[in-house]
C-alpha cells in the first residue's frame, strides 16, 4: 500500500516537474509585427520554442515603446532593441545584454525621391530639402558629423510614408524592408540609401535581457537562441507562415509587402559569417567599433568593454 | 364714510380725466384680466380694478393668491392671458417711467453703489454727469451718500435695499412697483424703511403699488388696500384707509390703525378658511 | 505671520521630504537609476543642458502664449455668438462637445501636414485642446445670469448689446476664470504633444532625449513644462483675484 502511494506521488510530481519545466517568457517588440521579427513568429508558430520548454509570448509594440525600460524594470523578460540603444542605456545605468542580433547589416535607410537624382547619401545632406528622421537616434549624429546638417531642415519622423508622399522635396528614414515598399505601392518612386553603407552599422533588432537574468538562466538563454536560430532559418527559406500571422496582427501592411520585405532583408540577415556560425551572430570587434563610434560622436560619456554589452 | 367694502367713487368722468391728465403718476386700468400658467394654474381670473394716478395701493393676501403675478403683469414682465391691462393710458404713448423693486435688492455685485444707482439712467443713455448727479441726489435722500464707493458685498441687508430703492427712484418714475421689498429685513429696519417710503411718496407723488402679506405694513403705507383671494383668484375686498396723509410711527398707536388692522385680519382669516 | 509660515513652510517641508526619499530609493538601488533617475541627476541635467532647455522653453512659452490668447478670444466670442442666436446654439453645441473628445495624439500628425512643422502646428494643437473649455464655461456663465437681474434689465428696456456688456458678460467672469484655469493647463499639454511631432520646443527635447535614453533630461524637461503650466495658472489666478476681489465669494476676503 505504502509503496503504491509512493509510486503515484512520484509520478504526479514527475508530471508536475515536466509542466513547470515549460518557462513562460515575454518578448516585447519595439515595433508592430513586420518582417524584421519574422523568425520569432515562425519559431513560436511551429512550436520550436515549446520543444525547448519555452512558452514565448510576443508582445507587439509601436511608436516609442520603451523596451529597454520594460526589460530593466522586469515588466518583460526579453525585448527587442538595437545595439546603439544598448550602449546608450549602459551609459545611463541600464544593465542589459544582447543575446541575439537579427540584422548583421542595419536596414536603417533614407528614402529619397528618385527624380531628385541623388547618387549617394552625401547628396541628400548637401542638397537643400527636408529630412524626416527620429532626431534622437545616433545615426543622425553620425550623418551630422560626416555630412553636416546645415543645408537641410530636419523634422520629426511621424511614422509610415505619409510625409514622403506629401512632399517631393522630403527624404525620410525607414527600414529597407518596409517603407520603400510601402511608398512604391502608393505610386511613389523612392531611391533608398542604406546608412550602413556610410560606415554606421550597428546590429539591429537584437534581443536583450537583464544581465542578472542572463546569469541566472544561462541554459534557458541557450535554448532560446537555438530555437530562434531555427525560426530564422525557416523564415528566410519560406516566410509565408509567419507572414500570415503577422499581417493579421499588423493590418497596415498588406501580404504582398510582407513578402517583398521578407525577401529584401535576406542578405542583411544571412551573411557568409552567419552561414558558418549561425544567424544572430555577434562579435566583440563589431561592438567595440560601435561603442567607440558613439563615444566619438559624444552621444555617450563613457563606454565599457565590449563584453559588457552582449553574450 | 365707512371704511368697509367701499369702492372709490369719483365725481364725474370729465373731472376725473382732467385730474388724471394733470397728475404725475400713472393710472392703472385692469379689465377682466386673467393669467394662466402652462401648468394650468390660474392665479388671476377675471380681475378688474382701477388705480388712480398718485395713489398708494397695497396688494394684500396670503401666499399664492397671485399678488406677485399681478404686479409683474402691471410691470409688463408678463402679458395677461386674457383681458386688457392699460397703464397710464391717459398720458398717451410717450415715455412712461415704471420702476420695480424686488424682494431682494438684486444689485449688480461687480459695481459700486453709485454705479448701481446710475444703471437705469445709463441704459437710457443719459450722460455721465447727469446720471451721477441724479444718483447722488437720490442716495442723499435715502441717507447713503457716504457709501457711494462701497461694493454691495460690504453692505448690510437694509442698506442694500435702500440702494435698490434709490435705484428705482433715480429715473423719477411715475409708477413704482414694489414686491414685498422689506420682507427679509429685521423689524426695526422694516419700520424705518416703511416710513421712508411713505415720505418719499409724499414728495414725489408717483403711483405706488406695494405687494405685502403684512397687515400692519399695508395699513400703515397705503391709501387703499386691495385684498386678493386665493379661492376666486380675484379681488376679495377693497378698503379705503381712513388714516391721514401724514403718518408716523405714532400713527401705529392710533385707534383707527388698530381698527383697520383688525378688519383686515378678520378678512384675511375669512379668505384663508 | 504664523499662518503665512504654515502656508509656505509646510509645502517646502513636504518637497524636501519627497526629494530625500526619492534620492535615497534610487541610490540604495531599490529602483534602477536608468528608469527613475535621482533628483540630483535631474538637477545636473537641468544645469548642464540649460542652454538647450532655455531655448526650447522660450519657444514653448511663445506657442502656449499665442494659442492661449487665441483660445480665450475666439472661445469667448464663440460662446457669445452661440448664446445670442438660439438657432446657431442648437445647431453647433453638440459639435463643440464632440470635438472636445477628439484625442489630440491621433490628429497631431495631420496638424503637422496641414500647418507645417514648428510653431504653427504646435499652436494649432494647443488651440484645439484649450479652446473648448473656454467656450463651455463662458456659455454656462452667460446662461447663469441671475433671472431677477435679467428682469431688471428688461424693465429698463435695455438693448441686447447693453444687456450683454453690462449684465451677461460681468456675470460670466467667475465661470470664465474657472474655464481659463482648465484651458491653461490643457494649452501646455497640447503644445507639448504638438511639439513631439512639430520638432521644436520642450516637447521636441523630450522626444529626442527619450530616443537617446537620457531619462534625466526627460525629467528635467517635464519639470520645466510643469513650471510653465504653473506660471500660467498662477497668472490666471492673479487676474481672477483682481477682477473678482470686490464681489465674488471665491475671491472676497473673509469679513
Amino acid at each position: 500500500m505504502k509503496k503504491t502511494v509512493a509510486m503515484i506521488l512520484w509520478c504526479l510530481s514527475a508530471l508536475l516537474m515536466a509542466e513547470t519545466k515549460t518557462q513562460t517568457l515575454r518578448l516585447a517588440l519595439n515595433w508592430k509585427p513586420e518582417p524584421e521579427f519574422g523568425g520569432f513568429y515562425d519559431a513560436a508558430l511551429r512550436g520550436i520554442y515549446q520543444k525547448e520548454g519555452i512558452q514565448l509570448e510576443i508582445l507587439p509594440g509601436g511608436v516609442g515603446t520603451p523596451v529597454i525600460q520594460m526589460v530593466e524594470a522586469g515588466k518583460v523578460e526579453m525585448g527587442i532593441s538595437n545595439a546603439d540603444e544598448v550602449i546608450l542605456g549602459h551609459s545611463q545605468g541600464a544593465k542589459v545584454v544582447s543575446i541575439f542580433a537579427v540584422y548583421q547589416t542595419s536596414p536603417m535607410a533614407l528614402l529619397t525621391h528618385a527624380d531628385r537624382g541623388f547618387k549617394e547619401l552625401k547628396d541628400v545632406f548637401e542638397t537643400p530639402g527636408t529630412v524626416a528622421a527620429e532626431r534622437g537616434l545616433p545615426y543622425i549624429r553620425f550623418c551630422e558629423k560626416k555630412y553636416g546638417l546645415s543645408k537641410v531642415k530636419v523634422v520629426p519622423f511621424l511614422g509610415g510614408v505619409t510625409q514622403f508622399l506629401s512632399d517631393k522635396k522630403l527624404s525620410q528614414q525607414g527600414f529597407l524592408t518596409a517603407e520603400p515598399i510601402l511608398a512604391r505601392k502608393q505610386g511613389a518612386n523612392p531611391k533608398t540609401f542604406l546608412i550602413a553603407d556610410s560606415g554606421y552599422n550597428p546590429y539591429l533588432t537584437v534581443v536583450i535581457v537583464k544581465k542578472d537574468f542572463a546569469e541566472k538562466n544561462a541554459e534557458l538563454i541557450k535554448k532560446f537562441v537555438k530555437a530562434t536560430q531555427q525560426g530564422w532559418e525557416n523564415y528566410l527559406k519560406d516566410p509565408s507562415l509567419a507572414n500570415q500571422k503577422m499581417s493579421v496582427l499588423n493590418p497596415t501592411m498588406d501580404p504582398e509587402t510582407f513578402k517583398e520585405g521578407a525577401e529584401a532583408q535576406i542578405p542583411l540577415i544571412q551573411t557568409a559569417a552567419t552561414k558558418k556560425q549561425g544567424i544572430g551572430l555577434q562579435t566583440k570587434q563589431r561592438w567595440k567599433q560601435l561603442s567607440e563610434q558613439l563615444l566619438d560622436l559624444k552621444v555617450v560619456k563613457q563606454i565599457f568593454p565590449p563584453e559588457t554589452y552582449f553574450q | 364714510m365707512s371704511a368697509f367694502g367701499s369702492r372709490n367713487e369719483c365725481s364725474t368722468p370729465k373731472e376725473t380725466r382732467k385730474l388724471i391728465a394733470m397728475s404725475f403718476g400713472l393710472s392703472i386700468h385692469a379689465e377682466k384680466i386673467s393669467q394662466q400658467f402652462a401648468t394650468g394654474l390660474m392665479p388671476i381670473r377675471d380681475l378688474s380694478f382701477i388705480c388712480a394716478p398718485g395713489e398708494f395701493i397695497a396688494l394684500l393676501g396670503p401666499s399664492g393668491c397671485g399678488k406677485s403675478t399681478l404686479l409683474r403683469m402691471i410691470a409688463g414682465l408678463r402679458k395677461p392671458s386674457s383681458g386688457t391691462l392699460a397703464v397710464g393710458q391717459e398720458q398717451g404713448a410717450s415715455e412712461k417711467r415704471v420702476s420695480y423693486v424686488f424682494q431682494e435688492a438684486y444689485l449688480l455685485p461687480w459695481r459700486k453703489v453709485l454705479e448701481n444707482v446710475t444703471l437705469p439712467l445709463e441704459l437710457l443713455g443719459a450722460s455721465r454727469v447727469e446720471r451721477e448727479f441724479k444718483a447722488r441726489t437720490v442716495l442723499e435722500r435715502v441717507g447713503l451718500i457716504d457709501f457711494e464707493s462701497y461694493y454691495p458685498s460690504e453692505l448690510s441687508g437694509g442698506m442694500k435695499m435702500r440702494v435698490s430703492l434709490a435705484r428705482s427712484l433715480v429715473t423719477e418714475p411715475q409708477l413704482l412697483l414694489l414686491d414685498e421689498p422689506f420682507a427679509a429685513l429685521d423689524e426695526v429696519t422694516r419700520l424705518k424703511l416703511d416710513q421712508e417710503l411713505r415720505d418719499l411718496w409724499l414728495e414725489a407723488k408717483m403711483t405706488v403699488v406695494f405687494v405685502t402679506h403684512s397687515i400692519s405694513e399695508a395699513a400703515f403705507l397705503a391709501d387703499r388696500i386691495v385684498m386678493l383671494s386665493k379661492k376666486t383668484s380675484g379681488i376679495a375686498q377693497e378698503l379705503t384707509n381712513p388714516l391721514p396723509r401724514e403718518r408716523s410711527f405714532a400713527t401705529r398707536a392710533d385707534s383707527r390703525f388698530t381698527e383697520l388692522t383688525q378688519q383686515l385680519f378678520s378678512q384675511f382669516q375669512e379668505l384663508e378658511a | 505671520m504664523k499662518v503665512h509660515l504654515k502656508k509656505v513652510g509646510l509645502p517646502v517641508l513636504a518637497f524636501i521630504a519627497v526629494i530625500s526619499v526619492w534620492e535615497s530609493i534610487v541610490r540604495l538601488g531599490w529602483i534602477s537609476a536608468f528608469i527613475l533617475p535621482e533628483p540630483s541627476k535631474v538637477w545636473s541635467s537641468l544645469i548642464e543642458d540649460w542652454p538647450e532647455l532655455w531655448v526650447a522653453l522660450k519657444t514653448t512659452t511663445f506657442s502656449v502664449g499665442i494659442s492661449f490668447f487665441l483660445s480665450v478670444s475666439i472661445g469667448i466670442c464663440s460662446a457669445i455668438l452661440l448664446f445670442t442666436s438660439e438657432m446657431v446654439l442648437l445647431a453647433l453645441y453638440p459639435y463643440t462637445i464632440f470635438f472636445q473628445t477628439v484625442p489630440i495624439i491621433a490628429i497631431a500628425p495631420l496638424l503637422v501636414i496641414w500647418f507645417g512643422y514648428g510653431v504653427p502646428a504646435v499652436v494649432a494643437s494647443a488651440f484645439i485642446v484649450s479652446v473648448f473649455p473656454v467656450i463651455a464655461s463662458t456659455l454656462t456663465g452667460l446662461l447663469s445670469a441671475d433671472p431677477a437681474l435679467r428682469d431688471l434689465f428688461k424693465l429698463y428696456r435695455a438693448s441686447r448689446t447693453q444687456s450683454m456688456v453690462k449684465l451677461y458678460l460681468p456675470s460670466s467672469i467667475p465661470y470664465i476664470m474657472n474655464g481659463l484655469r482648465i484651458s491653461g493647463g490643457l494649452a501646455v499639454i497640447g503644445a507639448i504633444v504638438g511639439e513631439f511631432l512639430g520638432g521644436v520646443g520642450i516637447g521636441s527635447v523630450i522626444d529626442v532625449a527619450r530616443a537617446q535614453q537620457r531619462i534625466d533630461k526627460v525629467f528635467a524637461s517635464v519639470l520645466l513644462a510643469s513650471a510653465l503650466g504653473l506660471l500660467l495658472i498662477k497668472s490666471i489666478d492673479g487676474v481672477s483675484y483682481w477682477l473678482l476681489r470686490h464681489w465674488h465669494p471665491s475671491e472676497a476676503k473673509e469679513s
